[in-house]
């Protein structure tokens, strides 16, 4: 068996698994939604649509099923005579699968949320681009009890073009995945105490990503750096984004392709 | 099909300390190799370094002529089983096999099954749940079951009670005969299992003790029992591993090849001279200051 069907296989197995957590994560998120919706009929209030009121919740969602995938599947796939190239490629592979599914199904949420909407005449008003004083309005809304740079960081923010907001909800969430990656690679290689370190490198990175996309820093970090946002042409975030991942998956192959194996 | 092993001057530091220390052997295809040595000996060491799990400091390892390291060709034909922490595995005894099957190609599903009915173990049961004793029957499943042509498995009776220790020695010599592979066990339960061995490899501190087929080692002692006096007599100038007593009868273990001169000598004076126990062996071989 030559090795791209076994990077494939994984891949395939990775994408499998990951997907059905996936589901899940969408299931609840869909019923906090839907009582956000029942919420803001009866208070008057806005609400983002699935897709924005997902995207924050889907990025902690990824960066978490990232730190997992070391010591899920590195150890049982090496454990089964794979090798540490072919559980790379694959779970990369598995990654972007998922981000993109998971951006298609909370598109295709929200495009029957705006139908049904639509056809009901719902006392609801959705909003898809909300701003900073849209969630500050929405006081009784979850977005108030989320730190700032989750809710805050939304793309969806400053998108206008709905295939846009697509490509960034896929990118966005890929880059949490693979920042947890490399935290849980570090952990896994070093331990516990420089694994802390690679936590502090990822809030940095995340930090880099979220300005890629126009989102202002938080306070202490504005206080330090000479500018609190970056102002980049869409296609600018794109090219940013896609180099901050190719980046952090170069360091994440660094640090297992001779990585000892835990047993 | 089966894959040589072979280790060249192979040494593993962790740090200053020597886990493995210049160590040079190889071992045939299609036999039964028992990998023997005190705790702390570098078995395991050895082992995961055989697996790919870890990079050797110094030193070679060719499997089937290659190295093995990050080899997807030779890694999928390599299966390392040893007592695994379970306590986070959810999925079933069903789920795991059939993943399994997906990575090995020359896994055998109906087999599988086979050891499944014979180690009583429950395929719907999450594996965490299993007891200590099931989880290394479980691996002992995937380990046999995947056929793979190079088989290691370390201590991997832990928490298994006799008559299920007895199934796994009986039911790996009957695949063994019908699917040659390597086989690599290591274990401290030498008298159990010395007969499964066709080849023994000994290490001691992380350094090369032997490694000789299992007929001409234990050939290498012998047993004489007789009366006290006799057998007192007759072993006056040899080394002696082990000595038992009962009542005027004395057993006695000795080290060193006994000439056929010297046996006709024993059986004159009405001595009877009975192979040595390989845990005898290892012992004396292994025993500090030697």
């Amino acid at each position: 068996m030559n090795q791209q069907s076994f990077s494939a296989k994984i891949a395939r197995d990775m994408f499998g698994i990951q997907m059905k957590w996936s589901l899940w994560f969408l299931l609840f998120v869909l019923i906090a939604h839907i009582a956000m919706l029942i919420i803001s009929a009866k208070t008057g209030n806005r609400v983002g649509d699935f897709l924005f009121f997902s995207h924050g919740s889907a990025k902690i969602y990824m960066l978490v099923i990232g730190i997992l995938s070391t010591y899920a599947f590195m150890t049982f796939f090496i454990h089964n005579g794979l090798t540490r190239k072919d559980y790379f490629k694959g779970s990369a592979l598995a990654a972007a699968g998922i981000a993109f599914a998971m951006t298609l199904i909370a598109a295709v949420l929200s495009l029957i949320e705006y139908l049904v909407l639509g056809v009901t005449h719902l006392p609801v008003s959705l909003n898809r681009s909300l701003t900073e004083i849209g969630i500050q309005v929405s006081g009784n809304s979850i977005s108030a009890f989320l730190p700032k740079a989750i809710i805050g960081s939304s793309i969806l923010v400053h998108s206008d073009s709905f295939m846009g907001t697509l490509f960034m909800y896929i990118l966005n969430t890929l880059t949490y995945y693979v920042v947890g990656w490399l935290i849980g690679a570090g952990f896994y290689r070093f331990g516990w105490l420089i694994g802390l370190g690679f936590v502090a490198m990822s809030i940095v990175l995340v930090t880099i990503g979220d300005l890629l996309w126009g989102t202002k820093l938080g306070e202490p970090l504005s206080h330090w750096l000479a500018f609190d946002s970056l102002d980049l042409p869409l296609y600018g975030s794109l090219v940013g984004t896609i180099a901050l991942i190719a980046l952090m998956l170069w360091l994440i192959r660094l640090l297992t392709r001779d990585v000892m194996i835990k047993m | 099909m089966t894959f040589d092993v072979e280790v060249n001057n192979l040494s593993l530091y962790y740090n200053d300390f020597a886990a493995l220390n210049d160590l040079s052997f190889k071992l045939k295809g299609g036999k039964i190799h028992g990998l023997l040595g005190r705790n702390g000996a570098g078995k395991t060491s050895l082992l995961t370094l055989l697996a790919s799990y870890r990079q050797a400091t110094e030193g070679s390892i060719k499997i089937a002529g290659e190295n093995p390291f990050e080899n997807a060709g030779i890694m999928q034909h390599v299966a390392f089983h040893y007592e695994t922490d379970y306590n986070d595995e959810w999925d079933t005894v069903k789920t795991i096999l059939k993943h399994v099957e997906r990575y090995r190609p020359y896994y055998d599903r109906d087999y599988a099954l086979y050891l499944v009915n014979r180690f009583n173990l429950p395929l719907k049961k999450p594996i965490n749940k299993l007891t200590r004793g099931m989880q290394s029957a479980f691996e002992i499943t995937m380990g046999l079951a995947s056929r793979a042509p190079v088989t290691i498995f370390d201590e991997i009776y832990l928490g298994m009670d006799a008559p299920a220790r007895e199934i796994f020695y009986k039911e790996m010599l009957k695949d063994q005969a019908e699917h040659p592979r390597t086989i690599i066990l290591s274990t401290h339960l030498v008298s159990e299992m010395d007969y499964l061995f066709d080849e023994v490899l000994m290490i001691d501190h992380g350094k090369f003790v032997l490694h000789e087929d299992y007929e001409s080692l234990i050939s290498k002692g012998a047993s004489i029992t007789g009366p006290k006096v006799e057998v007192d007599a007759f072993v006056d100038d040899l080394t002696l591993l082990n000595e038992k007593y009962l009542g005027n009868t004395k057993s006695v273990t000795i080290y060193g090849n006994l000439d056929d001169a010297r046996r006709k000598a024993a059986q004159q004076k009405g001595l009877e001279v009975g192979p040595v126990s390989l845990q005898d062996l290892f012992i004396h071989l292994t025993s500090e200051g030697v």
